[in-house]
């Protein structure tokens, strides 16, 4: 027996036309049109049909296309996808906020959804009466509320402020507060959208151990974030949304994996470089670089965000055009920032470990164990030589995004100013200072 | 959209739950009173919420509950009856207009907050889920805490101008039925209607007036021709003026054709608003 049952969801927004049996929208309708027509009388016939036509596809709009899948009870699913494709849309059906247009949903038990934290808070009421809103709101009954009142004053940290209006919290009292309120619901099903993208990263911590203990307690949920590290954490099912069509159902890794994959646009993850004519590149041509993949984390598919202290695969794919083999070959790859700086050189020469012979198509990898590079925007060089001849330099070889990430695994960063690149290292305490100079007299004690 | 709360029949682990059903929503009307009663707290806690906060900072706090409608009675007292003379059937004209002022005013501020009550809750509309009838209903019944606060001036003026009730006072209640269930009624065509067309928003201003000069707030009825009555009977808040005034200062009954024409109006107002508002109601979410 499944706790959701989903057949052939379909949800349709018809957008910029409305369809009432009121006479004076239809009224209203028959001089919009009639305006239209006379805007349009001056522009060439071929382009107001043309306009008309895109204007007509764009009034229906997908959402939700046919989507099916059963959840079994106690099973912590998450639903991703890029925006637009559906998954909010989802939610609020599933939320019964919005109706489908088509299909049916079968729930069994107490639904709850959390679709914003904070729902329903009025700013002139105290941190207690909100929480009493807020609950029942939720769904929550009052002698439950009541129930749970203490401990959701003490997630949320703010036992000293329980009197005072919520317009005078801070921001991250508020936060905490709402999502306590939340966090403590009690419901068979609970429906989750992006509440973890708030609050600071202790905070969302406590939250994402909230969050496990709800999935460990047997409750059914169903997650929507971006965050990939939630996901991946709490959930064991995934589902990936494209476009509102469901693409894929099954293990979390494998629906990040196709998400990302799917995130990839045409330069996204991959430098194609065979194109770029002779004019643009230096050295002989005996090898030409053809393309260039990035893969994060040993993913099978290229991946288009690559984040900083994640691992990182460089594969640069070549084409050999020399009858012969060639011999000790060096190849390289320079990250230049946006203020046309080099930061960085790898190369195969500087670690003594050029590639012996070369005969034939094939790639190379350079694997890099915690990228150090901050975010931001870098244009990259890349070229293949020995030591007599280049082969092959392309100056401009594109561009990569270099996405924000938990460098150090504590979830803490020095602030952006304070931050080009990150040096893997450790602290220690030793007591009495290293007399690391014994001829220096200023290091004493 | 449809919600069967039905139990299901099969043996499995989740019969003891509550089912739920979303299915695109049929052409079919379905009241759901009984969702209305589930959702009883949550209507609770709408009308405390709005109590709380309605003199939350502000200096005089719930004492504008007091000064609003004995300003307006005294600035009636001036115009219409010292210097326009309206006739007030022998009886002072200021408790003769507060006896009026009392419906009345609850009545323009049930409707006024109940055709906005969809709209200035949009962020409930759009994230969670309660029958939205509740929303409307709670503004209505809000407005009790005015209304008893505004009684108790009444009860003094009586005192003061010793005028004594009539037996009618035991159909207060129904007379009020009568203002809460117009201005619910109404409520309903217009907050469903303003979550489409915000020209609402800018049309009940006018309606209250116009309604207000168009019941016997500041005149009496007898000032409207005989043959005219029928007419002026359709609107329901004439019958309830008159039948505060007969209940609470003894002046002559409302006339039993007048109520029961007011009663069918309102009856006729009330069963087109819910049914209006129940069939626009799946579309809020998506057009508020």
């Amino acid at each position: 027996m499944h706790i959701i049952t989903i057949r052939k969801l379909t949800k349709i927004y018809k957008l910029g036309q409305t369809h009432t049996n009121l006479l004076s929208e239809k009224i209203g309708n028959k001089i919009y049109a009639l305006y239209r027509k006379l805007r349009n009388s001056d522009v060439t016939e071929n382009k107001t049909a043309k306009y008309q036509k895109s204007d007509k596809l764009e009034n229906t709009i997908y959402a939700l296309k046919n989507v099916s899948f059963k959840v079994q009870q106690g099973e912590v699913i998450g639903i991703i996808g890029s925006n637009g494709a559906g998954k909010s849309t989802l939610l609020k059906i599933l939320s019964r906020i919005t109706t489908p247009t088509a299909g049916t949903v079968e729930m069994y038990g107490r639904v709850t959804s959390l679709l914003e934290i904070g729902t329903g808070f009025h700013a002139e009421l105290t941190g207690r009466e909100n929480i009493f809103l807020n609950g029942s709101i939720l769904g929550m009954k009052r002698f439950e509320i009541k129930k749970k009142f203490d401990e959701i004053i003490d997630f949320a940290e703010i036992s000293a402020f329980v009197d005072t209006p919520v317009k005078r919290y801070s921001s991250g009292m508020y936060i905490r507060l709402a999502f306590a309120v939340a966090a403590h619901l009690e419901s068979d099903i609970l429906i989750v959208d992006e509440v973890l993208a708030v609050g600071d990263v202790k905070f969302q911590k406590k939250c994402l151990g909230k969050m496990e203990d709800v999935a460990k307690k047997g409750r059914t949920v169903l997650l929507v974030t971006h965050n990939m590290a939630s996901v991946a954490a709490l959930c064991e099912r995934g589902i990936v949304l494209d476009n509102g069509n469901l693409i894929y159902n099954g293990s979390i890794d494998k629906a990040i994996a196709i998400y990302m994959g799917e995130n990839e646009g045409a330069y996204c993850g991959s430098l194609h470089l065979s194109d770029i004519p002779k004019s643009h590149r230096q050295g002989n041509g005996l090898i030409t670089i053809t393309k260039i993949d990035f893969f994060v984390n040993g993913n099978d598919l290229p991946s288009e965000f690559i984040i900083c202290g994640n691992s990182l695969t460089i594969q640069i794919s070549y084409a050999v055009f020399n009858p012969l083999p060639l011999k000790n070959v060096n190849f390289g790859i320079c990250f230049i920032d946006s203020f046309n700086r080099i930061v960085s050189r790898l190369e195969t020469d500087l670690l003594d470990a050029n590639f012996e012979t070369i005969s034939g198509n094939g790639s190379v990898l350079c694997e890099i164990e915690r990228f150090p590079l901050g975010e931001g925007q870098y244009h990259l060089e890349v070229g293949v030589s020995t030591q007599n001849e280049i082969y092959d330099y392309i100056p401009n070889a594109g561009s990569i995004t270099i996405q924000q990430g938990d460098f150090y695994k504590t979830g803490r960063l020095p602030p952006s100013r304070q931050r080009v690149f990150f040096i893997a290292h450790n602290w220690r305490h030793v007591g009495k200072a290293k007399n690391l100079n014994k001829d220096n007299p200023s290091v004493r004690n | 959209m449809t919600i069967s709360m039905n139990t299901a029949q099969e043996t499995n682990p989740c019969s003891h739950r509550k089912k739920i059903l979303i299915k695109a929503p049929s052409s079919m009307f379905k009241l759901n009173i009984s969702e209305i009663w589930e959702y009883r707290e949550l209507l609770s806690m709408f009308v405390w919420r709005d109590i709380a906060v309605r003199y939350k900072q502000s200096l005089i706090g719930i004492g504008w509950a007091v000064i609003q409608p004995v300003m307006t009675m005294i600035i009636f007292s001036l115009i219409f009856g010292y210097l326009a003379k309206l006739p007030s059937e022998g009886i002072p004209y200021p408790i003769y207009t507060f006896c009026a002022l009392l419906p009345w005013n609850y009545f323009a501020r049930s409707l006024t907050d109940s055709s906005d009550s969809l709209v200035s809750s949009a962020n409930l509309v759009t994230k969670v889920y309660f029958p939205r009838l509740i929303l409307p209903l709670s503004k209505v019944l809000a407005g009790f805490i005015d209304f008893t606060i505004a009684f108790v001036i009444l009860l003094a003026l009586m005192v003061w101008y010793q005028i004594a009730p009539s037996y009618g006072i035991f159909l207060l209640p129904a007379f009020m039925l009568i203002a809460i269930l117009t201005a619910f009624g109404i409520g309903l065509w217009l907050t469903a209607l303003n979550v489409k067309y915000r020209d609402i928003k800018f049309v009940v201003p006018f309606i209250t007036q116009l309604w207000m000069y168009t019941s016997p707030v500041a005149y009496s009825t007898s000032l409207i021709p005989e043959k005219w009555q029928w007419l002026y009977g359709l609107n329901p808040m004439v019958g309830v003026i008159e039948g505060f005034r007969w209940a609470l200062l003894s002046k002559g009954a409302p006339d039993p054709v007048m109520m029961s024409v007011s009663t069918v109006i309102v009856l006729i107002i009330l069963v087109g608003g819910i049914y209006y508002f129940r069939k626009t109601e799946q579309t809020f979410s998506d057009i508020i």
